[in-house]
């Protein structure tokens, strides 16, 4: 740890050295000079920006796998509710039809028709039923409705405060090329949870605006099927005489409260809303395609130990100095015509003092310095892991394949050539140690470089095979200078009547150099 | 027992043996004399294969080398023992092991194999050094250690490339009294030496070379004696100019004397290493 600030009661600093992932334990320690554990310091808190951000994806990720899931139930009533707020009109239409059915019924009660009393009780009585149920239904619906956006503006607020310290975390860990499609993922977001919000708010206004009329069309419909029961048709209506007339009056006035109630209210301003909710309006989001940019992003989020990232904001802080400036930068490009103080007056009043101004000379480059450290931390990571890849192909040359190939330096010397002048070299090329140690050494970098997932910025894998080719023919060219065979002994196990393969394991292999091939060998030795 | 006919190799352009004929019997001690490059190395190497001939046939007991199989070759360099002129030990094995090796090798038991190995190390003088590395002998205690080796695996003929060769002059005496006993019990023996009284003391044939090819063979005595050939003659001249006083003498080579664990040995010339030139 670096610390950087301390008072007496909590001190504050940078991990320099490991990983915050590697912390098991939260008591810390103050150490002397040789690294020995001194005294109980404290408790620590782990702050690890990375694991943050990490952290932040995730459950951005997750809440939109939520959205994804309750949004269809949310479209579906919305496309319901847009049906009927559409045809709202023609509700209020069939609402005046039952009541004028009912004025005509009270007309007939007077005269001396039963016959057509009774045909027309029963009409009225059917129209004023189904207006009444369809009303109702619209405000069960508009209340199913207003119930889901709320899920959904939840998920979307937790989504926007996640999405809000997320742009932030991004900015001050400075993912180079990534923050890009970080922040273009955090608009999309931002974008969507705002919209959700606003739908929130519609659909919570427009409830509101209906709560009065749909009351009343819930005691009208009360009413209706009270009178339903309770006048089962004309003849009893005429039976109650004064009562039945009282009962169809109290209908006919609460019929014409509510009509008048809803026909007052103006629902059409929310189908604009709803075709949103709907899912049928423009710039509809891409849910799935938006939580795979995430997953992307999360993906391909340097895998930097914390001791980097400490050490690069030291370097940072070392090199810039007061010049680093936290947050935000916009450059403005100005001619002579505007003068610094006066910039400088309007944009502090501007923004209340919260902007700093500083003048830079014309044609001087800001680059995102914390990107640029991080993009090359990175490079540096992979091409000092191709670069091991190399040295340690050059040392399995040295140990096992030297020997290996002064041997075959030395079959091959020994090999009689008989035939035509075309066979002799045909075989000599095709026992050529060089075809082998050329082959060793492309197979061993290629193979080495793609595993490594090593990436030398101009030498590539066609690049590691040829520099393993030559490196092959170099330590077949040299092999005896690294690990030379001693003839005398190979000799003197020929004389003895020794196979190849006995004369490598007891005496070639054994008097090499050590290595992986020698180590391979000892547990094989006859001759220990 | 051993027979080579038209025996021929050449490294590149450069011609090591052009057509040798030779012949070996059981029993028999044959010495190869010649200069310096004339192919004697390359005629040993070539009769166990451990280079490869370009073109005639090597009987040895019967059948032919240059053209059997991997399987045979092996077997058959079992039963043919060769001493080099390094005496090409095991560097990472004792001395023991170094003996040893060939019998376990080719699945005898160890302690077997070790036994046996122990009596050829006594044979050569060699037993109280069981237990040591090659790197703390002398050039002719590993020149025994070497012949132990060859000696191990029991073979039917002992091949020698320059046995001496490297060796300063008082510790070629301690070898050639090894070569002297085997050949004495009747050891099969072909030996590429520049010892000129070992091949006039031990030897039932001297064969000399040039250029790749047998110039004149026959009993040493009679060889040096009345030599035919320009390389015999130069070995003639050598012999009668450093030997006069002990031919006279009518003893021409030198008395092994035992005594205080060292060999020493009487005449005038300890060692008669001869290096001559031809053309
Ligand atoms: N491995 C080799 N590669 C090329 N030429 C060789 C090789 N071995 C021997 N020669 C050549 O073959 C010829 C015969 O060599 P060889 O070693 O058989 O001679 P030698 O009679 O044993 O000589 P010396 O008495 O010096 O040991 C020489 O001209 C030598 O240079
Ligand atoms: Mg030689």
């Amino acid at each position: 740890m670096q610390i950087n600030s301390a008072d007496s009661r909590q001190a504050q600093g940078i991990i320099i050295r490991g990983d915050s992932r590697d912390v098991a334990r939260s008591e810390s320690y103050l150490l002397n000079g040789d690294g020995k554990i001194q005294r109980f310091a404290g408790m620590a808190q782990v702050r690890s920006r990375r694991d943050e951000l990490m952290h932040m994806l995730d459950e951005s990720e997750q809440l939109l796998t939520q959205l994804n899931q309750i949004s269809p139930e949310a479209a579906s009533l919305a496309s319901n509710a847009l049906e009927q707020v559409l045809g709202y009109s023609r509700l209020i239409a069939k609402a005046r039809q039952s009541q004028e059915e009912m004025e005509a019924v009270r007309a007939t009660l007077g005269t001396d028709n039963p016959m057509q009393g009774s045909a027309r009780l029963d009409a009225a009585v059917r129209k004023i039923d189904s207006a009444s149920a369809e009303m109702a239904r619209l405000g069960s619906d508009i209340e199913r409705l207003r119930t889901s956006v709320e899920g959904l503006g939840e998920v979307a607020a937790q989504l926007n405060g996640f999405n809000n310290r997320l742009s932030s975390v991004a900015q001050f860990l400075s993912l180079g090329d990534g923050i890009e499609s970080l922040l273009s993922a955090t608009r999309t977001l931002g974008a969507l949870s705002e919209g959700i919000a606003a739908q929130k708010q519609a659909v919570a206004s427009f409830a509101e605006q209906m709560r009065e009329p749909l009351a009343a069309v819930e005691y009208w419909r009360e009413k209706v099927l009270r009178f339903q029961s309770e006048v089962t048709d004309y003849d009893q209506l005429l039976a109650l005489g004064g009562a039945g007339r009282e009962r169809l009056d109290d209908l006919i006035m609460v019929t014409d409260r509510t009509v008048a109630l809803v026909a007052e209210a103006d629902p059409t301003g929310i189908s604009g809303t709803l075709e949103g909710l709907a899912g049928n309006g423009e710039g509809k989001v891409n849910l799935p395609g938006l939580s795979a940019q995430i997953g992307d992003i999360r993906a391909s989020l340097p895998n930097l130990r914390d001791e980097e990232i400490g050490r690069s904001v030291a370097v940072i802080e070392q090199y810039v100095g007061d010049q680093a400036y936290a947050g935000e930068k916009v450059q403005l490009l100005t001619d002579q015509t505007l003068t610094v103080s006066a910039i400088k007056n309007t944009i502090r009043r501007e923004s209340e003092d919260q902007v700093d101004v500083v003048v830079l000379p014309i044609g001087a480059i800001q680059p995102n310095l914390r990107g640029e450290v991080f993009r090359v931390l990175g490079e540096v990571r992979t091409t000092i892991a191709a670069l091991s890849v190399f040295v340690l192909g050059i040392l399995a040359f040295l140990l096992d394949h030297a020997l290996i190939l002064s041997v075959l330096k030395r079959q091959a010397r020994q090999r009689v050539m008989r035939g035509s002048k075309w066979q002799r070299m045909t075989t000599r090329l095709a026992g050529s140690p060089y075809l082998f140690g050329g082959s060793i050494g492309l197979i061993w970098f290629v193979l080495a470089f793609l595993a490594s997932g090593a990436d030398i910025p101009v030498v590539g894998v066609w690049g590691a095979a040829g520099l393993g080719l030559l490196t092959g023919c170099f330590f077949t060219a040299t092999c005896e200078k690294f690990n030379p065979v001693n003839e005398d002994e190979i000799v003197a196990g020929e004389a003895l009547g020794q196979p190849f393969e006995t004369i490598m394991r007891e005496i070639v292999i054994p008097a090499g150099r050590p290595g992986l091939m020698q180590w391979l060998n000892r547990r094989r030795l006859v001759m220990k | 027992m051993l027979t080579v006919r038209n025996l021929k190799k050449a490294y590149g352009s450069r011609v090591a043996l052009n057509g040798v004929d030779l012949e070996v019997h059981r029993g028999e001690t044959v010495a190869i004399m010649g200069p310096s490059g004339c192919g004697k190395s390359t005629l040993v190497r070539c009769l166990n294969r451990l280079t490869e001939p370009d073109a005639g046939s090597i009987l040895f007991a019967g059948k032919e080398v240059t053209t059997m199989g991997a399987n045979e070759l092996l077997e058959t360099r079992c039963r043919i023992g060769f001493v080099f002129q390094q005496s090409n030990l095991i560097k990472r094995l004792s001395v023991l092991d170094n003996v040893a090796m060939g019998q376990i090798l080719n699945g005898m038991d160890r302690k077997e194999a070790e036994q046996l190995a122990l009596g050829e190390l006594a044979r050569v003088g060699m037993a109280d050094r069981a237990g040591d590395y090659p790197e703390n002998l002398s050039g002719g205690q590993r020149q025994r250690v070497g012949i132990a080796r060859a000696l191990a695996l029991k073979p039917e003929i002992m091949l020698w490339d320059e046995p001496t060769a490297s060796l300063d002059p008082i510790l070629v005496g301690e070898v050639i009294e090894v070569l002297e006993n085997l050949a004495q019990i009747g050891t099969t023996m072909l030996v590429v030496t520049h010892e000129l009284y070992f091949a006039l003391r031990a030897a039932q044939r001297v064969v000399l070379m040039d250029h790749g090819q047998v110039v004149e063979q026959g009993h040493p005595q009679a060889v040096f004696a009345n030599p035919v050939s320009e390389v015999g003659r130069k070995y003639r001249d050598l012999l009668e100019r450093w030997r006069e006083p002990a031919l006279t003498d009518g003893d021409p080579t030198y008395r092994p004397q035992r005594g205080a664990g060292r060999r020493v040995y009487q005449g005038e010339i300890i060692s008669g290493k001869v290096h001559i030139r031809t053309g």
